[in-house]
């Protein structure tokens, strides 16, 4: 049996690992794992990852949770193009440093516009407006840095060339656009990076990963998403209760 | 030019750079910023890590923010021994995979800890678990209980601190922290 990825094209972390894949020509088996459904909370699915969360790789019997370490695995085991994860101390750092900020400011952050507008929804919960505009000024916030401190005046964010933090941070930035959150209005630094990495990943390859999350909206006016299953709901209300 | 911390050893990933250069003899300015007076909003950190945060690293022009990157870097450049950072694929994966992990399942509920349950230095995890006690003894004894004590101690403090004295910039970020998670 050959690479598994485990993954869902409505999560963030999922797209980075299946565009760096694509992009990088490595074969894989697709698993798709329905979170909406809750398919991530089965037996089955425990038996592969106990912590019930996507992406998850498995080649052979190993099995790797965290985007960001399936993307480096996956980067060493397939020696892909240097600069994705330079080899050089420094430059290797900066993918490091931006990985670890993406983490605490980034990862968490940008998702719940999703949660607000769709997923909370869809089992009849509503976010306070308190906590959405919380998460907005959270968001302009990280935005800000994002642009000042990590792209500066580089064409990438952890360097003159594209890296996995790149890949990383696109997908969680889709999140939110999906939803309708200009986050590149007034930013024309950021949007030209986003079109340098979006042009360096191909239309086409773009286009392939991000059209499920944005046609997002539109799946929910029409009432064909999935319906969450009774056992995914306190997983959900949970994640709702702690947006800050 | 030497290399520089920029640490205040309240920090949990302080403390995780600071044990690991000393564990390794890496000869390092420890350039103490201190989170009680505020000191990590002073132009002078500010200019060093916009973001105000710590651990910060200075090597020569280079500087350096995130605990991990720091230990990944610190690991390579300095020539660690292996097993703290093991070149078998699968094995750095699963620490990758850690390093990861602990960013949003630890580091905040440790947080929320320390600064939601009044000052809660005396909370101790370690009781609920023996798996987990037994794994932190081994990690004491592997890093040296000298090192392990003296890289706690102000934390350990913090309990009989007095608070009236805290900067008020720190007070202010403190309840905001509250506010939004309480």
């Amino acid at each position: 049996m050959g690479l598994e990825l485990y993954l869902n094209l409505l999560s963030q972390p999922s797209r980075a690992v299946y565009i760096f894949a694509k992009k990088n020509g490595i074969p894989f088996e697709l698993r798709t794992v329905d979170i909406i459904k809750g398919q991530h909370r089965s037996k089955e699915f425990f038996q592969i990852n106990s912590l019930q969360k996507v992406p998850v790789l498995k080649d052979g019997d190993f099995i790797l949770t965290e985007s960001s370490a399936i993307l480096i695995y996956l980067s060493c085991k397939y020696q892909t193009a240097d600069h994705w994860y330079p080899s050089d101390l420094q430059a290797r750092a900066r993918v490091h440093e931006y990985l670890g900020w993406h983490a605490d400011c980034i990862r968490g952050t940008f998702g719940v516009p999703m949660w607000v507008q769709v997923l909370g929804p869809l089992i009849g919960v509503q976010v306070p407006e308190e906590k959405v505009e919380r998460n907005r000024t959270a968001i302009d916030q990280a935005l800000q840095w994002l642009e000042n401190k990590f792209l500066g005046d580089r064409l990438f964010l952890a360097g003159q060339q594209v890296t996995l933090a790149d890949l990383m941070a696109l997908e969680e930035l889709m999140q939110p656009v999906a939803v309708g959150y200009e986050l590149f209005k007034g930013r024309p630094r950021l949007a030209a990076w986003r079109e340098r990495v979006e042009a360096f990943l191909g239309a086409e390859l773009c286009q392939e990963a991000h059209s499920l999350i944005l046609s997002i909206l539109e799946q929910a006016a029409k009432k064909t998403l999935p319906t969450p299953l009774p056992e995914v709901y306190p997983t959900m209300l949970l994640r709702i209760a702690r947006i800050p | 030019m030497a290399l520089e911390l920029y640490m205040d050893l309240l920090s949990a990933p302080c403390r995780a750079v600071y044990i690991f250069s000393k564990k390794h003899d890496i000869r390092f300015n420890f350039q103490f910023v201190d989170l009680l007076k505020g000191h990590h909003h002073s132009k002078e950190y500010i200019d060093i890590n916009p973001l105000r945060k710590l651990p910060s690293l200075k090597d020569g022009k280079f500087i350096l923010t995130e605990s991990v990157a720091i230990l990944y870097y610190l690991c390579r450049k300095y020539s660690a021994p292996s097993h703290w950072y093991p070149p078998d694929l699968h094995v750095r994966a699963s620490v990758d995979e850690f390093m990861a992990w602990q960013h949003t399942a630890f580091q905040l509920p440790m947080k929320k800890i320390v600064w939601l349950k009044p000052m809660a230095a005396n909370y101790n995890v370690f009781l609920s678990s023996s798996k987990l006690a037994e794994w932190r003894m081994r990690v004491e004894l592997n890093i040296g209980s000298g090192l392990f004590k003296e890289a706690h101690d102000r934390l350990m403090q913090l309990a009989d601190w007095d608070f009236s004295t805290l900067d008020p910039m720190v007070t202010q970020k403190i309840c905001e922290f509250r506010e939004k998670y309480l």
